[in-house]
């Protein structure tokens, strides 16, 4: 199982207003409320935060083939080393559940892939910024980029691959017309997007 | 609370947050805020809080894990309103 979040910080501060009374009692817990309060870079935290929670909820989402908005629930409860690194691993508590994941942080982005176990499978992921950040140009990119890597993975011709999602919004790879058993997550937001799979 | 006019208010609150403007031109009670709108996931959130501020009402968190699509936010917005 797999899922994965890109966000934008430019575009996720020109969208959204993290500061507006009661943003951040409805997204996060106690717990994540204190690391964002206690932060030097407050703002990051929240999208940092944000983009696990909704890399674990694409995973969950995949798993129960139902569509739900609990982010408070689903509980970033620990984040190593620091922000300050390029990159850092993260464990999620949801319900019963323990996830874990890792997150590459850049000045302009924050990816964000979770996993179900403590040891992460053997995945392909990149993200790649983009020119324009309207839906249809997002999403025709990212799968454009997600089956070339794919049909050098797999060594298949790319041609005979498309992306379809189902009936509960979750995408699956197709060869000829026949889908295929592998597990991917597609993510994008503003002029970002981003992808994983499990090889 | 009168239907058409629920659908008018929560229209109102939903379009500045909508990517995929047509859909929203064909907005239904099944529409689906994400899937169908291409709204943000963090934009659901400001929808939420829209529409609390809206009609003075508190969306609870376990209401707030079904507000997906149009005719469960309508729901939610009668119930609270209703009583």
């Amino acid at each position: 199982m797999i899922g994965n979040d890109i966000v934008d910080l430019a575009y996720a501060r020109q969208m959204s207003n993290w500061q507006r009374p009661r943003f951040l009692d409805k997204v996060f817990s106690a717990t994540e409320q204190h690391m964002i309060k206690e932060a030097e870079d407050p703002e990051r935290w929240v999208w940092l935060l944000w983009s696990i929670k909704e890399s674990v909820y694409k995973l969950i989402h995949r798993n129960m083939q139902r569509s739900f908005f609990a982010p408070k629930r689903i509980e970033c409860v620990a984040v190593t080393p620091t922000i300050t690194n390029e990159a850092v691993k993260f464990v999620v508590h949801y319900e019963d559940q323990t996830y874990f994941g890792e997150s590459q942080l850049d000045q302009a982005y924050l990816h964000s892939i979770a996993y179900a176990a403590n040891k992460n499978p053997d995945y392909s992921a990149a993200s790649f910024s983009l020119e324009q950040c309207d839906y249809t140009h997002q999403q025709a990119f990212i799968r454009r980029e997600l089956l070339r890597q794919y049909a050098k993975t797999e060594d298949l011709a790319v041609e005979r691959l498309s992306i379809q999602k189902n009936i509960s919004g979750i995408p699956a790879i197709y060869l000829g017309g026949v889908q295929q058993d592998t597990v991917l997550s597609i993510s994008h937001h503003g002029y970002f997007a981003a992808y994983a799979f499990i090889k | 609370m009168d239907k058409t006019a629920l659908i008018a208010s929560l229209k109102k609150i939903v379009e500045p947050y909508v990517q995929d403007k047509e859909a929203f031109g064909q907005l239904s009670e099944e529409t689906r805020f994400i899937e169908d709108l291409k709204i943000n996931s963090a934009n659901l959130v400001d929808i939420i809080l829209d529409v609390e501020d809206a009609f003075d009402i508190i969306i609870e968190d376990e209401a707030m894990d079904q507000m997906l699509t149009v005719k469960a936010a309508m729901a939610i917005i009668s119930e609270k309103v209703d009583g």
